[in-house]
């Protein structure tokens, strides 16, 4: 689909007047696509900026991920509100997301926005972490070029190695020196790495490397190991490296049904309350969260219902065990309740039975582990139903070997 | 209770796990074993790629990987989206305008050393790494064919796409959009294909709804946010013109359980292709 085009009777003025009235009220907008059309000059910021690390560049705190979006008029209302800052990746759409922006970007003038892709950097051992030999610098190279050519740009403001999450994957010489290559081309201004899972370590590698300007980074209020990775951001940022937030929304709903949404702006909020973050991308695919979105910006600082609505409901309480063992000793039957919750996340959050049904079966639990027990004195650190969770899980014991390979 | 309840939630694992029994041996190569994800996990596999796999839908992805003595490899990825409408989806937002079609499962695609197609609820990509004695893409089409038998599920696109004119339509420009077409949350379940008139950019749009009334209720909530121009019925089935702040010109039908419309640089040929559009629904 292309940009909404120009119409008789419609003019574009008219456009940002009347199609941005619901935003305009927020008190952002100034007709920014049309003065930057008119003069060239990079339009004013009357969004809220942070500056992004050393390399100068002033972000609104909430950006653009682009990744869900097919609605070209969207990134433009997006950029026309002042959302200067937008994200995508060589493999979003296999490429279609890189061709919508294209199409979008051609009508602008290059300094009024800014620009990242991510390019992944080849076959890579999924066990370790690791980049296998076949992942080629020159293959690296001509999926850069191929995403320059999709987004009619001589340039990216920002190019992440797509998708680490180790430190030998972040600093692997050879991605490495094709990312400083570009950069010394002048086609990625600033280079970085993209990371959600093993973020610290990622981030650490980044400072030890001392070659990567930016970290996008996964960062929300559920992440198990949240004070890590704001730990990680705050040494990062110490040393000028430009961090930007992803997968800030947590996923969005607290449950699977997705019956249990969870409070966006609260979510957002929790993010931009690290000063060390210079931005967010959320991913936005209606007009609706980009208007959320300008009035987050505008009013950041968390309510009190805010923060009670970050408060997970007791049957949401997720599916992964952090093994923090705080249960052991609470249990009058000396369960092996870390193993068997980590049963019941291969069970139900991996759906893989047969390795469920494995720990089940090396637990070695009774076939009744809970009886004579009233209330169940375990109390997790977690919320998880402890008792409910190992009752759901055991009878997998019963279920014929084999069954479920 | 505790057992019903566990058999309960058995089930959709249990027949998530069906999805293996789809995979095929592939002469001449040795299969791993397979791997399996689900909604929470996918993004190990395709980081934030998966974003869109679950908007559309997502089940479970089945992957295995084929070994070749010639040391050529190949993954097979089993997408399950639920419905061969959000399967189309998916495939649709992936799919290049130009290429190397094939006529395999509903539909498919290649190039270079990738295959992907839709069948059923099913999108199915398969990706190449290795050299082989022929043209990789035709490699590929041989194993497609061996999944694509496999899949239960007819070899058609959803019928729906059927009732959009062929005139002037832009080759691959159909598309399925599960939620949030056009950015606007009431809008979901819409196929939508490109049209090119007078050098102009159309973009015809259909759903159909359980019932008429909540056919009649997206006109409804879009005409909160969108100003009309003509005071019409959509209940005689006239023509309605909204100006969307966002999207411009739409030009919208209601008939009985289906939403028509489209977004129209020029309404008057806009309203001539829908009226196309809508002659040719009625005769479905």
């Amino acid at each position: 689909m292309k940009p909404k085009e120009r119409q008789e009777g419609f003019p574009r003025r008219d456009f940002l007047k009347t199609g941005l009235a619901g935003l305009a009220g927020l008190g952002f907008l100034s007709p920014l696509g049309a003065q930057e059309k008119a003069t060239g000059e990079t339009p004013k910021a009357t969004l809220p900026q942070r500056l992004l690390g050393r390399t100068g560049i002033s972000l609104p705190t909430v950006s653009m991920g682009v990744m869900n979006s097919d609605n070209p008029n969207l990134v433009a209302a997006a950029l026309d509100a002042g959302i200067t800052f937008l994200d995508t990746a060589h493999v979003y759409q296999r490429g279609r997301n890189e061709e919508m922006l294209g199409e979008v970007l051609k009508e602008r003038k290059r300094g009024s926005f800014f620009l990242a892709t991510k390019v992944p950097g080849g076959p890579m051992d999924r066990q370790t972490g690791r980049f296998l030999p076949e992942a080629s610098p020159d293959e690296f190279l001509q999926r850069f070029d191929l995403s320059l050519k999709r987004l009619r740009l001589d340039y990216v403001d920002i190019l992440y190695l797509h998708g680490v999450s180790t430190k030998e994957a972040a600093l692997y010489e050879p991605l490495l020196k094709a990312m400083e290559r570009l950069k010394k081309d002048g086609r990625a201004h600033w280079l970085g790495v993209s990371t959600h899972s093993n973020e610290p370590v990622v981030m650490d590698a980044v400072l030890e490397g001392g070659v990567h300007d930016v970290v996008l980074t996964a960062y929300n209020f559920r992440q198990d190991h949240r004070e890590e990775v704001k730990a990680a951001i705050a040494r990062c940022a110490a040393k000028g490296v430009g961090i930007i937030a992803m997968k800030t929304q947590a996923g969005v709903y607290w449950d699977k049904e997705k019956s249990k949404p969870i409070d966006m702006r609260a979510a957002l909020k929790w993010v931009l309350a690290d000063k060390n973050v210079s931005t967010a991308i959320p991913g936005i695919t209606t007009f609706e969260q980009l208007r959320m979105n300008l009035e987050v910006m505008k009013n950041p600082a968390m309510t009190m219902d805010e923060r009670k609505a970050l408060t997970p409901p007791p049957e949401a309480a997720g599916l992964f065990c952090q093994q923090c063992e705080v249960c052991l000793p609470q249990c009058p039957h000396n369960l092996p309740i870390p193993e068997l919750m980590r049963g019941y996340m291969y069970a139900y959050g991996y759906r893989n039975l047969a390795l469920a049904q494995e720990m089940v079966i090396a637990s070695k639990v009774a076939d009744n582990p809970c009886q004579g027990c009233g209330e169940c004195s375990v109390r997790c650190a977690k919320g998880f139903d402890i008792r409910g969770r190992v009752q759901e899980l055991l009878p997998l014991k019963s279920v014929p070997e084999g069954m479920l390979a | 209770m505790r057992l019903f309840r566990f058999l309960f939630l058995l089930c959709p694992i249990l027949l998530a796990g069906q999805n293996l029994s789809l995979l095929p041996d592939l002469p001449g190569a040795e299969r791993d074993k397979p791997a399996s994800y689900a909604p929470e996990n996918l993004y190990e596999y395709i980081d934030g790629a998966s974003d869109l796999f679950l908007a559309y839908g997502f089940k479970e992805l089945t992957l295995v990987h084929y070994k070749y003595p010639s040391n050529a490899e190949v993954t097979l990825e089993l997408y399950d989206q639920g419905s061969p409408e959000n399967a189309f989806g998916m495939y649709s937002q992936e799919r290049p305008r130009e290429g190397e079609y094939f006529p395999v499962g509903a539909e498919g695609y290649g190039e270079e050393k990738i295959f992907n197609f839709t069948k059923g609820p099913f999108y199915v990509k398969l990706s190449l790494m290795g050299r082989v004695d022929e043209r990789p893409v035709l490699f590929l089409e041989r194993i497609a064919r061996r999944v694509a038998e496999r899949l239960p599920a007819p070899s058609s696109l959803p019928s729906l796409l059927n009732a959009f004119p062929q005139e002037d339509k832009r080759s691959r420009s159909e598309t399925y959009v599960l939620e949030n077409f056009l950015g606007h949350p009431f809008l979901s379940r819409f196929f939508s294909a490109e049209y090119s008139l007078e050098g102009k950019t159309y973009r015809l749009f259909l759903s159909e709804k359980g019932t008429p009334e909540e056919a009649a209720l997206v006109l409804k909530e879009w005409n909160r946010i969108a100003p009309q121009v003509k005071d019409l019925s959509p209940a005689r089935g006239e023509t309605v013109r909204l100006e969307d702040p966002f999207n411009g010109t739409v030009l919208l039908k209601v008939l009985d359980k289906s939403v028509l419309g489209v977004l129209s640089p020029d309404p008057l040929l806009g309203e001539e292709l829908l009226k196309r559009f809508a002659q040719g629904l009625a005769r479905r």
